[in-house]
């Protein structure tokens, strides 16, 4: 299912705003729908947001709770668009300089899959943590990465990019226009409050 | 007709649309340079029927598949990297659909290694070029994934490739590119083992000497596998991408000094000697001359070597290597078993991940998986 970028847009404009009406339990909950099938990530992240309550329960830090919510679920739009982007739409509206954009949501995997590899390899490799020394491997993979793209998109754009928008929605459009007003609406007519807080 | 030439080199290549054509030569021959250079910031040119390609710079004449395919990707599936590309020119769908069958819309990265090489290639196949140049389009694939690679390569394709034997059924013709120039050569050639060896192509049986094992120097149960490994033996754990090597290894790493794929994730430090730290190792594996170089400027049959040596140097009995052959020429293969020679003598043992026809030989025993 692919979503063009106005409409990816106000789905995340409207989560945002819906986690600052209340407790932003129901943003975080809507924003976990479009990323369903990373269990993965679904699951991590619930555990994570249970612990924190605990935690910050038992250390009295409980005013920071809404925030790490709100975190989520900025993070959980993030993962959302990099799932159901249209990047042609993407490259519709922002042509060449949307370039950086559409190369960070295609290749997040990629660039994910090399930091936890350096990360498993300085262990095997018993290499004390540091940071300049991780940082030299991830670096030289990125400048390849980029050198190959730059070679990619000219032989297979033809060395040019063009502007032609193509925006009308889609079906599958709706459905991040859809649970952007089942946020703002959950958010609006069931406020959540917990231990006073919102 | 494509010619393509380099005014620092003598010979040049000729390619026509009805044939395949091999390219050959050891590492930093220059074999991706002349690939690469197809977006005309190379030092090779291009003619195609005799007018120079740059002055147009027209990809429906040449188009190329670059070596890595996890970083020339414009989307995460395949129909829709093609909706981009067909904005900006005519794409044959209906090709892509043949050729990627019920993955044109999987995304890349839940992809076998065979059909990731697969979609890079059918991405630029769906523009109709009329040739393609393609860079080690075997590299680290099993031989069901080279079947799947091989069945896609179309006739006006420059196959720039290590692994001779893979390719040497294929092709009409091939070329040796080294500093020396552009040589043509015969497809008997490419059987030639001592010519291949001379020239520090791949393709020839490696010479093993056979040492007698010694005590167990690990012996342990790994799920339903038993790995066991003795002083001065090889332990190759063989099977096609996907069937676990990897994961077997990541799971003994501790019990054993693991080397991975990919050398360049797992140098961090800015010299060579800073990776290997012990002057006699540095002797042992001769990389005194290397000291103070970046390990992420060597070739990867150096790197390699690096990383052998940081092992051997750490002080663990048991070394493994996960396919370490990839990407690597015959002058790094040959190395590669005179390092796995050194480290038998030392009374080390190694476990080798591998399903790589060239080195098998060096195996003492094998687990498949």
């Amino acid at each position: 299912m692919k979503w063009k970028v106005p409409y990816i847009l106000v789905y995340s404009v409207m989560v945002i705003y819906s986690s600052f009406i209340s407790f932003p339990l129901w943003s975080l909950l809507v924003s976990l729908i479009p990323i369903m099938q990373r269990r993965g990530i679904v699951g991590g992240e619930v555990l994570a947001v249970f612990l924190s309550f605990f935690m910050l329960s038992r250390t009295e830090h409980l005013y920071i709770y809404p925030y790490v919510v709100r975190a989520f679920t900025f993070l959980n739009l993030f993962f959302a668009s990099s799932e159901h982007l249209d990047i042609i739409s993407l490259l519709d509206i922002g042509g060449e300089k949307a370039l950086p954009l559409v190369v960070t949501m295609v290749y997040f995997p990629l660039f994910y899959q090399i930091a936890a590899q350096v990360f498993f390899y300085r262990r095997a490799r018993r290499k004390p943590f540091s940071p300049l020394k991780l940082s030299r491997p991830i670096l030289v993979e990125v400048v390849k990465v980029a050198e190959n793209l730059y070679r990619a998109y000219t032989v297979k754009l033809y060395g040019n990019l063009k502007k032609d928008a193509k925006l009308t929605p889609s079906r599958d459009d709706l459905v991040p226009l859809a649970l952007g007003v089942v946020a703002l609406c959950l958010s609006y007519l069931l406020p959540i409050s917990v231990a006073g807080l919102s | 007709m494509l010619v393509i030439s380099s005014s620092n080199l003598r010979g040049r290549i000729e390619l026509n649309p009805g044939e395949r054509v091999a390219l050959l030569g050891r590492n930093g021959s220059g074999k991706s340079t002349l690939i690469n250079s197809v977006t005309c910031e190379g030092p090779f040119d291009f003619h195609v029927d005799g007018r120079e390609f740059c002055d147009t710079r027209d990809y429906s004449l040449i188009s190329a598949v670059f070596q890595e395919p996890s970083s020339q990707i414009l989307a995460r599936t395949l129909e829709d990297e093609l909706k981009i590309m067909a904005r900006f020119h005519e794409v044959d769908f209906e090709l892509a659909r043949k050729l990627m069958g019920p993955y044109l819309k999987t995304d890349f990265f839940r992809l076998s290694d065979g059909y990731r090489k697969r979609y890079v290639i059918t991405s630029v196949l769906a523009s109709k070029p009329r040739y393609v140049l393609l860079d080690e389009p075997f590299s680290n694939l099993d031989e069901n994934a080279i079947r799947l690679v091989k069945e896609v390569i179309p006739q006006g394709s420059l196959i720039a490739e290590h692994r001779t034997r893979e390719v040497r059924d294929m092709v009409d013709r091939a070329y040796l590119l080294s500093r020396d120039g552009i040589l043509e050569l015969s497809k008997e050639t490419l059987w030639d083992e001592s010519f291949l060896r001379n020239h520090g192509l791949r393709g020839f049986k490696l010479k093993v000497e056979r040492v007698e094992h010694g005590n167990t120097l690990l012996d342990v149960g790994v799920g339903s596998l038993r790995v066991k490994v003795r002083e001065g033996e090889v332990l190759c754990l063989t099977g096609p991408n996907g069937s676990g090597k990897t994961s077997l290894l990541k799971k003994l790493s501790g019990k054993v000094y693991v080397i991975f794929q990919n050398p360049d994730l797992q140098l961090f430090e800015d010299t060579v000697w800073g990776e290997v730290k012990r002057d006699d190792v540095m002797e042992l594996f001769n990389l005194k001359e290397l000291r103070d170089r970046s390990p992420f400027a060597l070739s990867m049959g150096e790197k390699m070597r690096v990383l052998i040596a940081s092992a051997f140097s750490s002080g663990f009995r048991v070394i493994g290597l996960d396919e370490p052959t990839a990407a690597m020429d015959g002058y790094g293969i040959q190395s590669l078993a005179e390092m796995i020679s050194i480290l038998k003598e030392e009374k080390r043992g190694i476990i080798m991940a591998t399903h790589d026809d060239d080195v098998l030989t060096l195996c003492d025993s094998r687990i498949d998986l």
